[in-house]
């Protein structure tokens, strides 16, 4: 490593130059040159030894171990020691050892974020069948390796293990991106060889025209000669690049943005296409009910009328139903986010969350599965002195209302009608339209076992993740700014649009594309028309790369944003990879160049802010520095071909170059852009 | 931030600033060759001047003296022309807004007029003696050297301006 730093011109002629002064008797000059190499050659190799450690971290993730089935006993074995076609119990708090097809499944729930980068856990099914064309987040019968039971029980035959998995199929795309030089780093390189070059021959030249010409002693001569390789090399430019990089890191931690390789924040200031993940990105990563329908009609929550006693019902069934947990020590909601965003609703709205719980008591259940589309909890209900069983069923629309015979509405309870059901039916598919997750609920009294069939229909909630504060005029100031702005994301295309819709991201349908069809289209019809697309959706691993690598042929400087293992191609892919701190995994932080401390795309607008400024003032001290050399150089030279000495020694030429040049430069540095 | 995003492809540095770097680096050369040959022509005049230098050492010294100050003190200034585009950059508010760059190029010219009279200094780096009318002197070729510039492209703009008008 240190050996390569010698391989610059502009050192081997510094060299050449320390060697002749010590040679010609000028010692102290011959010294303070070599000092000089040794500080360019330090730096240089700090540098590089930042160098990435992805694939290392890649490696150290795994499941450490797996409860497999052998000669008809569970064992708990190593995760390494797994062999295709062992049988493998899978229970919530585990991570999953291999891929697995699944045999059995009892309200399975994964979560397969850190794979295919969406947040809310897949509920697994093993009657379902899947081919490697299905996109890996619609894989219901099949579970990943490094992938998080949450919830439910299942057993599976492991299919692939090591590099055939999923995760270790991102290993190897790893390997087989390789990083650019930065705009920066290519310039500077032929800047130095062009100075490197130029200095040779006109060291010749004066050489020979010194010793032919002007019959100098030869010894004077290689001094004068020295005196000028000197001069026309910029020695203090790679020190101050590096201290004005690192001052920008430090400058942008304190915003949040860790830039991890000092040559990122240079390529940041010319970025001018942000893919960003949507959930807890764009958007809060919160799910929060935004609509009720109820007694006929959908209403916003500051709508609803007060004292509603159906409300209080539709709110209480969807607390009492409802697996999700109210955590006092840390004051979050914990479980299911379609679930906690009835909790959250309660405490935010001050409705006495604790007085509903604190009079239920669930004493039986059937739980959600993926055929009934719905679950029921059987409560003893206290309220008002009296205590009542109550069962109480959620699910999706078209389970729950087939089932119920009457209506809760504001003249209490009645049989239910056609008209309440297509209104209810076409509510929800309004709903659906503008990308909310819609929930009914329903309810019996008086039952011993819970039941789900003649119930009392009690309305809808419905519910978003919303765009976090701020972003939607962030994404507008990058608009100014001539960054275009993507949406990658593991969601359905309506969600995506809906949301990005919201942010001004996209503003037609037809700006947003699906993973699948990605896969359909022709590589290079899609490579022509990434431009028209705005919102990915449900993409894959390779359709991210595939992605980036549109962007940038057609000459775009593209960031992208991620957190799973999943993103860690296309993060290195991108010309800047930004990992998410609170919620990326070690793999993703290990693969990108900038983490976000926050998980905010604010700040990596903030940081290309920065990357710009950044630039504008390497960009002055640049020309700060050569304008000095070129000084120099028309000094010498016009003295040397006039016949003169040289007007300048080697040492204080070196003087101006690395101390009243540098320390300038270094201060032009600082000058911020408001 | 409004502003468009650069163009990668275009390189870190543009024409104008390769014609800034030549004009910025023939000034700073010029002056700082006046300051060299200025001791010969105050002592000889501008008769013989390579003869003059010949075999005279001490002379030699003192010219590579004002030279190297010369250079040394106009590079500091010449940043504040860097920092700010224009032919009034060095007058305007905008080119000494920078705290450090002000108190970097004070310190640096005292250093460089300290180099002058502190003995050790002055024997390493190969200073010949000089007294207080040669540092104004120094000082003044610096600061010409700036005030050349900032006429230069005062000159520069104007023509713009006028090819601009024409087209």
């Amino acid at each position: 490593m240190i050996a390569e730093q010698f391989a610059s011109p502009l050192l081997l002629l510094l060299v050449a130059a320390s060697v002749i002064s010590i040679m010609t008797g000028e010692i102290v000059d011959g010294i303070i040159i070599i000092v000089v190499v040794l500080a360019n050659v330090i730096i240089g190799t700090a540098q590089e030894l930042s160098a990435e450690k992805s694939v290392e971290a890649l490696r150290q993730i795994n499941a450490s171990t797996a409860v497999v089935i052998r000669d008809g006993k569970e064992v708990e074995i190593p995760a390494a020691d797994l062999v295709v076609g062992d049988y493998v119990i899978l229970e919530a708090g585990r991570v999953v050892p291999a891929d697995l097809a699944l045999v059995q499944t009892s309200s399975l729930k994964v979560n397969e974020s850190a794979l295919t980068g969406e947040s809310v856990a897949v509920e697994k099914d093993c009657s379902e069948k899947s081919d490697e064309k299905t996109p890996l987040g619609d894989r219901r019968d099949k579970v990943f390796m490094s992938t998080l039971v949450e919830y439910g029980r299942g057993e599976g035959v492991v299919e692939k293990i090591g590099d055939n998995t999923e995760i270790g199929k991102i290993s190897g795309m790893l390997h087989q991106i390789e990083k650019q030089e930065t705009p920066l780093q290519k310039n500077l390189d032929s800047i130095s060889k062009v100075l490197g070059i130029a200095g040779v021959i006109l060291c010749v030249v004066m050489f020979a025209c010194q010793i032919f010409i002007y019959r100098t002693p030869v010894i004077e001569t290689l001094m004068i000669s020295i005196a000028f390789a000197v001069a026309v090399i910029p020695e203090g430019l790679a020190t101050v690049v590096t201290l004005v990089l690192t001052a920008g890191i430090q400058e942008m931690s304190k915003r949040n943005a860790i830039v991890k390789q000092i040559h990122a924040v240079e390529t940041l200031g010319a970025v001018n296409v942000i893919c960003s993940d949507k959930t807890g990105t764009l958007t809060q990563n919160r799910m929060t009910v935004v609509k009720w329908y109820l007694s006929g009609e959908a209403v916003e929550p500051e709508e609803l009328p007060p004292d509603s006693k159906v409300f209080a019902t539709l709110l209480e069934g969807f607390l009492a139903c409802n697996d999700a947990k109210y955590s006092e020590e840390t004051g979050e909601e914990i479980g299911d986010p379609t679930e906690t965003a009835f909790i959250k609703y309660a405490k935010d709205k001050k409705l006495g969350y604790h007085d509903i719980m604190s009079g239920i008591t669930r004493f039986d259940e059937i739980p959600f599965d993926s055929v009934r589309k719905m679950m029921t909890t059987l409560d003893r209900v206290e309220r008002d002195g009296e205590t009542k069983n109550i069962s109480y069923t959620k699910g999706a629309i078209d389970s729950v209302i087939v089932r119920c015979d009457r209506i809760l509405d504001g003249d209490g309870i009645r049989e239910i009608t056609n008209e309440d059901i297509f209104h209810a039916t076409q509510s929800a598919d309004i709903m659906s339209s503008e990308a909310l997750r819609v929930l009914a609920l329903a309810y019996r009294e008086g039952d011993t076992v819970p039941q789900e069939k003649d119930m009392i229909f009690v309305g809808l909630g419905a519910m978003i993740d919303p765009p976090k504060e701020g972003v939607k005029e962030t994404v507008d100031e990058c608009h100014h700014a001539g960054i275009d702005v993507a949406m990658i994301t593991g969601d359905h295309k309506i969600t995506a649009f809906a949301i990005a819709k919201e942010l001004d991201i996209a503003t037609d349908i037809s700006q947003s594309i699906s993973g699948a069809e990605i896969d359909e289209m022709d590589p290079e019809e899609f490579r022509k028309n990434v431009l028209d697309y705005r919102v990915f959706a449900r993409v894959s691993p390779e359709n991210k790369v595939q992605i980036v690598q549109a962007f940038q042929s057609h000459g775009k400087i593209c960031s992208m944003t991620g957190d799973g293992v999943n993103d860690a191609p296309s993060l290195k892919a991108a010309d800047i990879g930004v990992a998410m701190g609170i919620g990326g995994t070690e793999v993703a932080k290990d693969a990108a160049e900038m983490i976000l401390v926050d998980d905010n795309f604010i700040t990596i607008k903030n940081a290309v802010m920065e990357g710009r400024n950044l630039f504008n003032n390497i960009k002055k001290s640049v020309v700060y520095l050569l304008r000095s050399n070129f000084g120099e150089v028309v000094l010498m030279a016009s003295a040397i071909f006039a016949g003169l000495s040289s007007p300048l020694s080697t040492i204080q030429i070196l003087w101006v170059n690395l101390l009243t040049d540098t320390a300038p430069s270094l201060a032009l540095m600082w000058v911020r852009t408001p | 931030m409004n502003e468009k995003p650069r163009d990668v492809k275009a390189g870190i540095l543009n024409r104008g600033d390769y014609l800034n770097i030549v004009i910025q680096g023939l000034i700073s050369g010029g002056v700082a060759l006046l300051a060299f040959l200025l001791p010969v022509i105050a002592q000889y005049g501008t008769g013989n001047i390579l003869g003059s230098l010949e075999g005279n050492e001490e002379l030699l010294k003192l010219c590579r003296t004002y030279c190297f100050s010369t250079l040394a003190i106009n590079e500091m200034l010449m940043a504040y022309v860097c920092k700010v585009k224009g032919s009034l950059a060095f007058f305007t508010k905008e080119s000494w807004n920078n705290k450090a760059l002000n108190i970097i190029t004070a310190v640096g010219v005292l250093l460089q007029i300290g180099i002058l009279v502190v003995p050790p200094m002055r024997s390493l780096l190969k200073l010949a003696v000089v007294g207080t009318v040669d540092i104004a002197l120094i000082l003044f070729i610096a600061v010409a050297g700036v005030m050349i510039n900032a006429a230069i492209t005062l000159a520069k703009e104007r023509l713009d301006i006028k090819r601009e008008r024409n087209l």
